[in-house]
């Protein structure tokens, strides 16, 4: 167990710096760091189908200028750990369920996060300009490195705590309550695509969206059952 | 907020054009100003700054480019890459993943990474050689029609993950499956205009949350 904490830990802070701080891989998102973390832990389809459902929440949520938008990478981390720690009995819709509440509380936690780093790399300006004036080497690759290395620290922290908070919490949740998460599990895919929808807010929005149910209605397994 | 990177990024060329003393630490200073867009079309301002630089354009004539510059290619980048692109490959990539495709995650990154990798070269060689023409071509290349195309295509693939998703969940098959398809697609897009109405998602998921474990506690 600690030896996944470790890991999971890592995988945490990797993808807060990959948020905005450094490449911007989309490594970030919570589809792969649920996947990652799913897999960590051994359940590899619960981490993915949570990674899947948060990002519903949070695909239409932009950095916009100096807006911060939640920390999806650590939603994903955390809504992956409490959907693959919960009981054996659990099945894949409790996991999302519980899963998906844990993540969208931990994006807005990781969204502060993310702000607090920002204001403290602002005196790194501050320490270029002085050094320009006092007629030195600015040095911006080491504050390059500084700003990231904060970013990271963050990061691995809020990783450490999301993940160690996930493991503590999915395997005491009672049995009773898999019922209704497993109807939370379906709502949140519900609400999900409902935020999608209600960003776009258009009219052709909403017949591409009728369309793209058809067709997913129209494709999945016992759609046309006299087919066989 | 973006301007230690920015500076950082051409620090070897301004070393190359300047060399030392006070060219070259004013070139710094300027370069250090607030610079704020997005990063994709980042490399299209960083590419023509580095080509006036070499020019020996004026210190103010570069200022204003760059201000001129940032706030277009902030909209147009938003438009294309974070409203257009991404949601549109991650929305594939969910679709993918709850009809069990469990290598999704993987193809959305290597697709987006290839997106933003290639936009970052290419806006990079063509900043450097259009110098301040690189708005014009920014302009030409229609960011925002392509946006709107992206955002149809992932306002369609939502509606398949949703279907996707109830129908697995459910399990039913034939009429009773499209039956409750159809609920969730028109609960769905009440919720929605909820949302565009100012209904919090975060707020709304606790009440939810709340009313399930009843009813899965009652029932």
């Amino acid at each position: 167990m600690i030896q996944d904490w470790l890991l999971l830990t890592l995988v945490g802070g990797v993808a807060f710096l990959d948020r905005t701080a450094a490449v911007q891989s989309m490594a970030s998102r919570p589809l792969v760091t649920g996947a990652v973390a799913g897999w960590i832990l051994g359940r590899p389809d619960a981490g993915l189908l949570v990674g899947a459902l948060l990002e519903l929440f949070w695909l239409y949520e932009l950095p916009v200028g100096a807006a911060v938008p939640p920390d999806e990478a650590g939603a994903g981390l955390a809504a992956a750990v409490v959907a693959a720690s919960l009981p054996d009995a659990a099945d894949l819709w409790a996991r999302l369920g519980a899963g998906g509440m844990a993540g969208l509380a931990a994006g807005h936690v990781g969204g502060r996060v993310d702000v607090a780093v920002r204001r403290w790399n602002r005196d790194l300006v501050g320490r270029a300009r002085a050094a320009l004036a006092a007629g030195e080497e600015p040095g911006l690759g080491r504050l390059v490195l500084v700003g990231g290395v904060r970013f990271w620290a963050a990061g691995t922290t809020l990783g450490l705590a999301l993940a160690g908070v996930g493991l503590w919490l999915g395997p005491r949740v009672p049995a009773p309550a898999f019922r209704g998460l497993g109807l939370l599990g379906v709502t949140l895919v519900v609400l999900g695509a409902s935020v999608c929808l209600g960003r776009l807010a258009s009219r052709r929005a909403k017949g591409c969206f009728l369309a793209g149910a058809m067709v997913g209605a129209g494709v999945g397994k016992g759609a046309w059952p006299w087919r066989g | 907020m973006q301007s230690v990177g920015f500076a950082f990024v051409l620090e070897p060329a301004l070393r190359r054009i300047h060399h030392t003393g006070a060219p070259l630490r004013q070139a710094f200073e300027r370069h250090l100003e607030f610079f704020n867009t997005h990063p994709f079309l980042a490399s299209a301002v960083i590419g023509a700054v580095v080509r006036m630089e070499e020019e020996g354009a004026p210190a103010e004539e570069i200022r204003r480019f760059k201000n001129a510059l940032m706030g277009p290619c902030g909209a147009l980048g938003d438009s294309f890459f974070w409203a257009g692109a991404k949601p549109a490959l991650v929305a594939a990539a969910a679709a993918l993943a709850w009809l069990g495709a469990g290598w999704a995650p993987w193809a959305f990154v290597a697709a987006f990474g290839t997106l933003g990798l290639a936009s970052r070269a290419v806006w990079l060689v063509r900043g450097y050689r259009l110098g301040p023409a690189v708005a014009e071509a920014l302009a030409r290349v229609g960011f925002l029609g392509k946006a709107q195309r992206l955002k149809d295509a992932a306002a369609a693939l939502t509606g398949l993950v949703l279907a996707a998703a109830v129908g697995r969940a459910l399990g039913a098959e034939g009429a009773a499956r499209w039956l409750w398809i159809g609920g969730a697609v028109l609960v769905s897009m009440v919720l929605a205009e909820g949302v565009r109405r100012g209904l919090r998602p975060e707020w709304a998921a606790v009440a939810l949350g709340t009313a399930c474990l009843g009813l899965g506690m009652w029932w």
